[in-house]
């Protein structure tokens, strides 16, 4: 059984290395597949870091009524966080707002003011649900409605319109994806129908001499087989590469790195494998029934 | 045994075989003698069950037409030696090589595969040319070597399909002979053939057939 396997793996082998002109359309192909897809992979990848980043940033700011009494304050908080969808309350009393503001200044608005001017607040923060997008706005419509709320701050329409990119890529994606994929099926089918009208004699002889039609047509499926990963493997190294070459060039202007992880790689060549085994395995069908 | 009993197949152009009944017994040298698109090759397909007949059974050892399946068809197969006028050797192999595939096709075991290729290449006398292309062998030796690719799965039947057809006289009467004594080691041998000088006078059976009648037999 093993020495028949063995045959068959390198009647494929032999295959792909007697129809060179051929089979360098196909693993050509299937390296420009993997190259587009790999790359829009990396971005989608990426490109979801950024968005849970900006998710785990996503907070609101409530600012109160400039009249509105501390204990008031603080009964407000606690409405707000009652609100469906806030995760936890950040109370900020005047004094806080004081220590802030001289943080992020460097100045004390004491020395400047006799009083203090600054609104007491709070930081609200909202749930986080996951993959799929948030809506911040029923929140704040909620908290924009309730009495002794001035003014409520956050960066909900900048983070719904990246979501929105973000969203139209990965559909974008999807039909490029398809139809790449629906491109190189179609060349390694018409290279292995090419092996299989080369081969037409050493097949009649098979059938003669008693080999099943199983053992027929493994060789084809193993040579479309191999198209891909040799393929998809050139794709991952000159990704890898790239990679590498533009993490350098990115980081002189700031400090995002791009990667591709072990599983997008394994998807990859996985990927490239499938698309040749798809389409050989479809040029047997029609061609050696 | 091969049998048909019968047997009737008729092409869309009109040619074939008709009504046609014979027996070859086990290890039975027998010769299928007639012109040139009487039925020889005809004879020969149904054997090996490329064609199915129209009407009739054909028995090839324990296989039968009408109750065959087409999956089963290839292990038929695996009991038939096959050797063709014009020798369907692979160009792109050696000798080695084209005489190893059918072992590899029945799933013997690579050590054991060589060891048969040499015992078979030895006895049709092509001991020294395992690495040679079918390109660099003379037309009789292409022949030998077909007849050692049937020889090696130690098959029950050979259907050799004018094997002769295109040699010169001695060549063929040297494969005529070589033939026989694979005859006289057990394995049934039904050679198509439309030289009846080569054969007449061997003892063997002879059936003759004309625009797919068999007239004697």
């Amino acid at each position: 059984m093993l020495d028949r396997l063995l045959f068959l793996f390198a009647e494929g082998f032999r295959n792909l290395l007697r129809h060179k002109l051929t089979v360098f359309a196909a693993v050509f192909s299937v390296f420009m597949t993997m190259i587009i897809i790999g790359s829009l992979l990396i971005i989608g990848k990426n490109t979801n870091k950024l968005i849970f980043f900006l998710r785990s940033k996503y907070k609101i700011e409530v600012f109160f009524d400039s009249d509105i009494s501390k204990r008031d304050a603080r009964n407000l908080v606690e409405d707000i966080g009652s609100i469906e969808g806030v995760r936890n309350t950040t109370f900020i009393d005047k004094e806080n707002a004081t220590r802030i503001f001289e943080k992020q200044f460097g100045e004390n608005i004491l020395d400047y003011i006799d009083r203090n001017p600054l609104p007491m607040s709070c930081v609200v923060n909202v749930n986080r649900t996951g993959d799929f997008e948030l809506d911040i706005f029923p929140i704040v419509k909620k908290i924009n409605a309730l009495d002794g709320v001035d003014n409520v701050e956050h960066q909900g329409k900048l983070i719904q319109r990246i979501e929105s990119y973000h969203n139209r890529f990965t559909k974008l994606f999807f039909i490029c994806s398809i139809v790449i994929i629906g491109i190189t099926i179609t060349i390694i089918y018409n290279t292995i129908k090419l092996t299989i009208f080369a081969k037409k004699e050493l097949i009649q002889d098979l059938h003669i001499i008693g080999a099943t039609n199983t053992f027929v047509k493994v060789p084809f499926l193993i040579e479309g087989m191999l198209q891909g990963l040799i393929g998809s493997s050139i794709a991952f190294l000159v990704l890898s590469i790239a990679l590498k070459i533009g993490n350098g060039l990115i980081s002189q202007f700031a400090s995002i790195t791009l990667r591709m992880d072990p599983a997008a790689a394994s998807v990859m060549l996985l990927i490239g494998v499938l698309i040749s085994f798809i389409g050989s395995f479809l040029s047997v069908s029609r061609f050696l029934p | 045994m091969i049998q048909m009993e019968n047997v009737t197949y008729a092409y869309e152009k009109g040619y074939g075989i008709k009504n046609v009944n014979f027996t070859i017994e086990d290890s039975e040298f027998t010769f299928l003698i007639g012109p040139t698109g009487s039925g020889k090759t005809t004879i020969m397909k149904l054997i090996y069950m490329a064609l199915i007949p129209q009407s009739g059974v054909v028995t090839t050892g324990k296989f039968r037409s009408d109750k065959i399946k087409k999956r089963k068809i290839p292990f038929l197969r695996r009991n038939i030696g096959m050797i063709f006028q014009d020798y369907h050797l692979l160009r792109d192999r050696s000798l080695y090589e084209n005489i190893a595939l059918p072992l590899y096709v029945i799933g013997t075991r690579h050590n054991d595969i060589s060891e048969r290729v040499e015992e078979v290449i030895d006895q049709v006398g092509l001991g020294g040319k395992e690495d040679h292309s079918p390109d660099e062998l003379s037309g009789g030796e292409q022949q030998r070597a077909c007849i050692a690719r049937a020889l090696v799965k130690e098959p029950d039947i050979i259907l050799a399909d004018e094997p002769t057809g295109n040699l010169d006289p001695i060549t063929s009467f040297e494969l005529l002979k070589l033939l026989e004594s694979v005859n006289h080691e057990g394995t049934a041998v039904l050679m198509a053939s439309h030289n009846y000088n080569l054969i007449k006078g061997r003892g063997h059976k002879i059936m003759e057939i004309q625009q797919g009648i068999l007239r004697s037999s």
